[in-house]
């Protein structure tokens, strides 16, 4: 099969409009820089969402009036966005939002129907930063609708296709498992890795990660809500927290913006006997928000052993106290269960693996004019069963306070205080012995200044101190900048110092050994961006350096192994994106990194490339997508000090897409995926090879 | 004339950040290493090896007896594997009691790190034929064979044939 054939073919059946590929600049400027030229098309759009709510939604989305989506010399920075934003009020979203949402919610996804249709530009919709964030980071952004759609078996590696600075391995069809043999570590610019306790998960504003192993669960992660996830590169331990040293990936969930109710159904199957089902419902009525869903995921896997079985299930109830006022309760239940089937050459009999986990939390948001306050409990409970005997029981809680204001026009102060506390139990059940693990945890107050000297220039400093019951006191820093000199192009720097706190395994568990006396680990992390973002073409390009010290690192082996915080990671390298939009009906992007880690070289490539072509065409109530992606994966190694090299990881997948809505806005999509159409044999872990050619087939219903 | 300010205030953050990230390179790729003969651990068997002469990233260690740790002598920094002649049930180390012998593990040290690195029953790899104990790669049991010619030991093709492990 040829996919350059099949995409030329695509091309000449297709004509009309064509979005780009839904990932916002890697380089995200500042609150009022100029939205792409897609942007500026589509962001009359609230449109986009009435369309798909209104008799008119398959009509072609109009030309944007300059109010809505162009850049807009207001008097001050701050007023720009806020005042484009509220001219998108012509339209009946804008204005049910204004009327009923709380102002951070106003910029939730669409309902599902629209979202992803496949002829509706797309980046409109993804939300403006919020007040609070730091808009001088480099943020890779992705639709939460461009995830649901990726070729890629799970929401993380999905990520990984959107950015080159992010590396993610698989193992299979979707699975990594956890323990040995697991998957999905993530690296961002060459930092995290197993375990992935350099980056930090943010769901919903709340951190999210393993007790004991301090890690988020590669697993846990499925898209069937989510909104939009923007993923943070270079770390922001200020506003995050601990663990936020690489970076941090930030889910953000969908709610429904309009009275009324949505049902959205996938079910899919595929080789491998991979069956897939999620439902989500989403409803508002009155002064209650609901957001509901169930996703479930079964293979045999591609090679004995390499099955599993993922359940997620998600409640989420929002009471709209008044419109500056909402509380709101979510639950997230996750049952994870399967196997490690080894390496090819020495494959494991019944490795398996069981893991209950759930997540819980209570936010009050209150949103005046001029100040935000935000404040959230919550609490991670997660069982982990074993093959082998290993039993855990662990538990994170805390909750924080953040209070965001606006002092003058170009001047805002974002302030937070938060605790967190870990605690554990562990023992092994087929030995009858039990590891004392000690509860510890931090209290830390937080700050953070953006300022706007200009309308063009975008400053931003914060701090933060942590004290911690365990190792005292540590003290987090940041500054960035942005500059735009001239209209579309873009300057950045960021410098941030930020850190991982030693984990109860490290501290406590001798998995080989332990030491209680560790420190935490200390990151600076450098970058700087040049952006220019023309009609059709954008191009980005950005060098970074980090630097890890009193890293945590284990020595010898059992009997005598030892932990201590000792040396230091030292990463630089550069990325860089290349995007062509609004080429009739085709689009392009590719992104391309490269780095040298030093010698931890350990699952953590010199270079990677993933590419992306999209090609659409829309008639009446019929919509088609076709996309091709792929990744290159150079310089992979299974140990330090570049030993055991791995081959170069190639692929390519290939996914169609067909859609009808009817006049009642209910539509029907089957759609199917091919992957890995050249059929390359290739690992990203060495034994583990991944899947042949494959296939996966399925319909989604919205209702 | 404002946009100039800002260009040259932005290259000067940009320099100094550079600086800050930059200027914090080791000084030294050395590390400081003593050799542990663990042949004692009371929760492991116990053969008594003496570490008559051993070699580690770059440099040469003295003998250590059975029990005790070695003195600290500055290595090159990096991953390598112990290259030892040790000796069974000799604290003289005479040579027809001595064996080429390499630790199973290749063990790391970074640079500005004090390690002690520890030889016992899971940590070693001989020729002698498998007692439990994993065999020697040849290239290791070569690279012995180079370090010190004088004890003159079989081949590897041989290498079950030095005298100890015909005893």
């Amino acid at each position: 099969m040829n996919p350059t054939l099949i995409i030329l073919l695509l091309a000449l059946l297709t004509e009309g409009a064509f979005p780009d590929s839904g990932t916002k600049p890697e380089t995200r400027p500042g609150p009022d820089a100029p939205p792409s030229n897609t942007e500026k098309q589509s962001k009359k759009p609230g449109s986009k969402e009435k369309s798909s709510l209104s008799k008119s939604k398959n009509k072609p989305v109009k030309e944007s009036s300059k109010k809505a989506g162009g850049k807009e010399k207001s008097s001050t920075p701050y007023e720009t966005r806020s005042s484009a934003e509220s001219k998108t009020s012509g339209d009946g979203r804008a204005r049910q939002n204004k009327k009923s949402a709380p102002p951070e919610d106003v910029e939730s996804d669409p309902p599902e129907d629209a979202e992803s249709a496949p002829s509706i530009q797309e980046t409109v919709v993804t939300a403006r930063p919020s007040p609070g964030k730091d808009h001088t980071a480099a943020v890779t952004s992705v639709k939460g609708s461009n995830i649901r759609r990726s070729t890629r078996t799970s929401t993380i590696e999905a990520l990984s296709q959107e950015s080159a600075g992010i590396y993610v391995p698989g193992r299979g069809v979707g699975f990594h498992g956890v323990a040995g043999g697991a998957s999905g570590a993530i690296h961002i610019r060459g930092l995290g890795g197993s375990p992935n306790s350099q980056v930090l998960v943010v769901e919903n504003g709340v951190p999210d990660a393993q007790g004991i192993f301090g890690h988020p669960i590669p697993d846990a992660y499925v898209p069937f809500l989510i909104d939009e996830v923007r993923v943070v590169m270079g770390g922001d331990s200020v506003l995050y927290g601990s663990n936020a040293v690489g970076g941090v990936i930030i889910i953000r969930d969908r709610w429904r913006t309009t009275r009324g109710w949505e049902l959205n159904n996938e079910t899919a199957f595929g080789s491998y006997n991979t069956i897939k089902e999620t439902v989500s419902f989403l409803g508002r009525w009155k002064s209650f928000d609901l957001a509901a869903a169930f996703h479930a995921r079964k293979s045999d896997g591609h090679r004995d052993g390499a099955g599993g079985a993922n359940k997620v299930a998600n409640l989420t109830v929002r009471w709209r106290i008044n419109p500056k006022l909402n509380l709101t309760l979510r639950n997230k239940a996750i049952h994870l269960s399967g196997t490690d089937p080894g390496p090819i050459t020495h494959p494991n009999d019944d490795h398996w693996y069981d893991v209950l986990r759930d997540n819980f939390y209570l936010k009050l948001d209150w949103d005046k004019e001029w100040f935000q306050l935000h404040v959230v409990s919550f609490a991670n409970i997660g069982i982990h069963r074993l093959y082998d005997g290993f039993f855990s029981l662990d538990t994170t809680a805390g909750g924080f306070g953040e209070w965001k204001v606006k002092v003058l026009d170009n001047l805002r102060f974002l302030l937070g205080v938060g605790t967190e506390w870990l605690n554990g139990h562990v023992e092994n059940r087929i030995q009858n012995e039990v590891f004392p693990v000690e509860t510890f945890g931090n209290v830390s107050s937080y700050g953070q200044i953006d300022y706007r000297p200009h309308s063009s220039v975008h400053l931003v400093a914060g701090g933060r101190l942590m004290y911690n019951t365990k190792f005292g006191g540590v003290i987090m820093a940041k500054a960035g900048a942005t500059w735009e000199p001239w209209r579309g192009f873009f300057l950045r720097s960021r410098f941030t110092r930020n850190f991982r706190q030693p984990t109860l395994r490290e501290l406590y568990l001798p998995f080989p050994t332990a030491n209680p006396d560790l420190q935490p680990e200390i990151s600076h992390n450098w970058d700087f961006s040049v952006t220019w973002e023309h009609k059709k073409l954008k191009l980005s390009a950005t060098t970074y350096y980090s630097s890890v010290k009193n890293l945590i690192k284990y020595f010898g082996a059992w009997p005598s192994a030892e932990v201590v915080n000792i040396d230091k990671v030292e990463v630089f390298g550069v990325e860089g994106l290349a995007q062509l939009k609004n080429l009739g009906p085709l689009g392009f992007k590719i992104t391309g990194n490269w780095q040298d880690v030093g010698r931890y070289t350990k699952q953590n490539p010199d270079a990677k490339i993933n590419f992306q072509m999209d090609a659409r065409h829309r008639h009446k109530n019929h919509s088609f997508l076709g996309t091709v992606s792929g990744e290159w994966v150079h310089g992979l190694y299974m140990n330090n000090y570049k030993r055991d090299p791995l081959p170069n990881v190639f692929f390519i997948d290939m996914s169609l897409r067909y859609r009808y809505r009817y006049a009642s806005g209910s539509s029907l999509e089957p759609y199917i995926v091919l992957r890995n159409i050249l059929d390359n044999r290739y690992a990203y872990i060495e034994g583990y090879l991944m899947p042949g050619f494959n296939i996966m087939a399925g319909i989604k219903t919205t209702l | 004339m404002v946009k100039n300010a800002i260009l040259y205030a932005m290259i000067l953050i940009i320099s100094s950040m550079a600086t800050i990230a930059c200027g914090d390179d080791d000084s030294t790729e050395k590390a400081y290493v003593r050799l542990q003969n663990d042949f004692d651990n009371p929760d492991l068997p116990n053969p008594p090896w003496t570490i008559c002469k051993a070699y580690y990233n770059g440099t040469f260690f003295d003998k250590v007896d059975i029990g005790e740790t070695g003195e600290e002598f500055e290595v090159e920094a990096g991953l390598g594997y112990v290259y030892m002649i040790l000796a069974w049930d000799d604290p003289d180390c005479n040579p027809e009691h001595c064996l080429p012998v390499a630790s199973r593990n290749e063990e790391e040290v970074v640079p500005g790190q004090s390690r002690t690195i520890v030889l016992n029953v899971p940590n070693h790899q001989g020729p002698c034929p498998p007692q439990g104990v994993e065999p020697i790669p040849e290239d290791l049991y070569n690279q012995i064979l180079e370090l010190w010619p004088e004890y003159e030991f079989e081949p590897y093709e041989n290498r079950t044939q030095n005298p100890q492990c015909r005893d």
